[in-house]
């Protein structure tokens, strides 16, 4: 007890020289200043893109004459830093809405699946304009498309070319104006873009020891 | 001159003691603020990224967010700091520097958690409006560093992460700068305002203390002047008072002096007509015939009437002797009236200050006597009517003093009065709060109202002959004896009633209360 109050009152009445004070503060700045770049590296390292097809699968082409262009995006139900993806997502298709068809595949659990309608990041997908979205379990879907990454955007183009491979935010959770959105938009423009490749910023969809394969035609299309 | 301007050194002084004072109070408070914001806001931050990203999810395992991790970890080492150095070290410049800094960096990691959202920019301008309360344009300085810096540094590797684009321009931190400098600008002119107030403040205060210190000094000095001014009056009081007494017995032992130099030039003339002479004369001739005394007696003209002679002169001598012996037991009266004016006198005429234990009565009984020959010449009727009281202690000299002047007092009273029926009773009595009283009444000419109030004043009188130190000073010997002295008057020509009352301090064998009277015309 005597132990306690001594060094309770040792704490107080330090009174550190003034180099040690300076030393004390520079230490504090560099421990923040480390903190925060682990935090940026944290968030601005991609996630993997892996090798989606150049054609879509056959499954989800609608070889009608009238077929739009496909946007889709892989999006792992828990994965919060996709919320910015969806955003983004959102402003795409709402500017699009006659000439785009959207599809959002949320990858869930097959274990966990019941109540997901009560997610969060569901209530956002499902308020995506226009957009399709689906429940896939164990990524199934994304496992087909052979993408990786929470927040992956594949756009195929109405004869079912892969247009677009990435993501569409610049890091993990950060929207706002970045490259991937913006070939996005010039490529439904009709235009060519220069980068049609970007990286993912998101959470795995897949375990490390369960990596996607393609196993089965595409469904259909709504 | 020279007073003047240390005096105003002084203020000067004091007002720059007072300011840092106050000061110093802002810091310390303002501080302590922070030591209880800071971790509220931390704690607000660990909730916020608890409920964005709790988790981050490698296919269907899940570990803690970094964001989390981050708010939790790095929020605190960014608050631990200032907070220990607000609790240990307050009011110190470089507590309120790192304060600065750790609130604005703070500023960095909520924007960088909320995803660079313009909304959380506003945690810096709400930040700074807090160290505005320290009133200290020097806070403002490492706070717009780091804010400048974090947007450089960031804008230039990350955009996104603090300007939520990522084609910002490089140059956009100086937009944010900008309007952080914008704010500061304000903030500033608003501190420079308060410290400007402060300064005033403690230079108000400085004065009014100054001038409170001088006022104290006056009333100090003027009080040792007044208590002086009072002591010396209290002496000239006394004196005036002693003077009453030694006026009255002068005055009585010259009227029986009076009747004495009566009596001793009475028994001179007896003395001088007192036949001596001729009884020498005729023993002379009576000598001459010796040696034929009868032939003398019988045959010669003036031997003849010399028989006669003797027996007239014997008669003459016998009244003679009578009256002398008369005068001279006036004489002899006199002279003990004078003895006893003076015993009396003697009794009273040492110091005050010593208390003993007495009689009142007695002690009333004795005012009378001093005063007795004038009352009877005045034809002054005095009763007493004194209730049975216990020997008590008290300095007899004052009590002395203040009923002899209460007895002239009324004295001149009565005689300036109306009626011819001149009348002073003194009663003695005993109040049922254990105090003892003593009432001179007197059936004189009365006191006006408006005098009531300052009959006590010094130098008050409405006497031509007056001083106004008699009731002036019974009054502060009342107090002295631990009472006061009052006076009640219907008006003019209605007599006057003054009261004296003092605690009783010792009581001996109480008696019946039975009220003894007496009356001496």
């Amino acid at each position: 007890m005597f132990a306690a109050d001594s060094l309770r009152s040792s704490f107080w009445k330090f009174k550190p020289s003034r180099a040690a004070g300076w030393c004390l503060v520079a230490a504090w700045l560099i421990s923040v200043a480390v903190g925060l770049k682990w935090l940026m590296d944290f968030d601005m390292t991609p996630g993997a893109v892996g090798s989606p097809p150049a054609n879509c699968p056959s499954a989800f082409v609608h070889g009608s004459s009238d077929a739009r262009p496909l946007l889709i995006m892989f999006v792992h139900s828990n994965c919060p830093c996709s919320r910015a993806g969806l955003v983004e997502l959102a402003g795409i298709a709402e500017a699009n809405r006659e000439t785009v068809d959207v599809c959002i595949y949320l990858r869930t659990s097959s274990r966990t699946s019941s109540g997901l309608e009560t997610t969060s990041l569901w209530e956002q997908a499902a308020a995506v304009p226009g957009a399709n979205l689906v429940s896939d379990p164990d990524g199934e879907v994304a496992s087909r498309f052979q993408v990786q990454t929470s927040g992956h955007v594949l756009l195929y183009g109405a004869a079912g070319e892969l247009l677009y491979s990435g993501g569409i935010t610049a890091s993990r959770g950060h929207g706002g104006d970045n490259p991937g959105r913006t070939a996005v938009l010039e490529l439904l423009a009709g235009r060519r873009t220069a980068e049609p490749q970007h990286a993912v910023f998101g959470c795995p969809l897949f375990d490390p020891a369960s990596p996607a394969t393609i196993e089965s035609s595409c469904p259909a299309q709504k | 001159m020279s007073n003047c301007t240390i005096r105003v050194t002084d203020e000067e002084m004091r007002a720059a003691e007072l300011f840092r004072e106050h000061q110093q109070t802002i810091y310390r408070r303002t501080d302590r603020i922070f030591a209880v914001l800071m971790p509220l806001q931390w704690l607000a931050g660990v909730a916020t990224a608890l409920w964005i990203s709790p988790l981050t999810w490698t296919g269907t395992t899940s570990r803690l967010h970094p964001h989390l991790i981050a708010a939790t970890l790095l929020g605190g080492l960014i608050t631990a700091f200032p907070v220990a150095l607000a609790l240990c070290r307050p009011g110190r410049l470089g507590t309120r520097a790192t304060i600065a800094t750790g609130q604005m960096l703070m500023s960095a990691l909520l924007i960088h958690l909320m995803g660079g959202r313009i909304e959380t920019h506003f945690h810096v301008f709400g930040s700074l409006a807090f160290l505005a309360f320290y009133r200290d344009w020097r806070v403002f300085v490492p706070a717009t560093l780091v804010v400048a810096l974090d947007h450089i540094v960031r804008g230039l590797f990350w955009p996104e992460s603090v300007f939520g684009v990522l084609t910002a321009s490089p140059w956009r931190w100086l937009e944010h700068a900008g309007w952080v400098l914008f704010e500061d600008t304000f903030l500033l002119i608003s501190c420079a305002q308060s410290v400007r107030e402060m300064r005033d403040i403690a230079r108000h205060r400085a004065q009014l203390e100054g001038t409170n210190q001088r006022i104290e000094a006056e009333v100090v000095a003027r009080t040792a002047e007044l208590r002086s001014a009072q002591e010396e009056n209290l002496r000239m009081a006394r004196r005036a008072g002693m003077a009453d007494i030694a006026t009255n017995v002068l005055h009585n032992v010259g009227n029986v002096l009076n009747s004495a130099n009566v009596s001793a030039s009475i028994i001179s003339d007896k003395l001088h007509k007192s036949g001596t002479a001729d009884l020498r004369r005729a023993t002379s001739l009576w000598e001459q015939h010796l040696d034929d005394p009868g032939a003398y007696v019988t045959s010669d003209p003036r031997g003849k009437h010399l028989p006669r002679f003797f027996i007239e002169l014997g008669r003459q001598m016998t009244a003679n002797e009578e009256n002398l012996q008369a005068e001279v037991a006036a004489l002899s009266k006199s002279i003990g009236h004078i003895k006893e004016i003076v015993a009396v006198q003697q009794n009273y005429a040492g110091g005050s200050g010593f208390v003993e234990e007495v009689d009142l009565t007695e002690l009333l009984d004795d005012a009378v006597q001093i005063d007795a020959a004038s009352l009877a010449r005045q034809k002054i009727e005095v009763s007493r009517e004194y209730s049975e009281l216990p020997r008590i202690r008290i300095d007899k000299q004052k009590f002395m003093q203040i009923v002899v002047n209460l007895l002239s007092n009324a004295k001149h009273a009565v005689v300036e009065g109306p009626t011819e029926e001149r009348r002073i009773t003194i009663r003695l009595s005993r109040p049922a709060d254990g105090r003892v009283r003593v009432e001179v009444a007197d059936n004189g000419i009365g006191i006006e109202s408006k005098n009531l109030t300052r009959i006590f004043s010094q130098g008050f009188t409405t006497r031509k002959e007056g001083h106004g130190f008699g009731l002036h000073s019974a009054a502060n010997l009342a107090t002295e004896l631990g009472g006061g002295l009052m006076v009640h008057s219907a008006g003019p020509g209605r007599g006057a009633t003054f009261i004296l009352e003092f605690v009783l301090k010792h009581q001996g064998h109480t008696h019946d209360k039975s009220v003894l009277s007496r009356t001496d015309a």
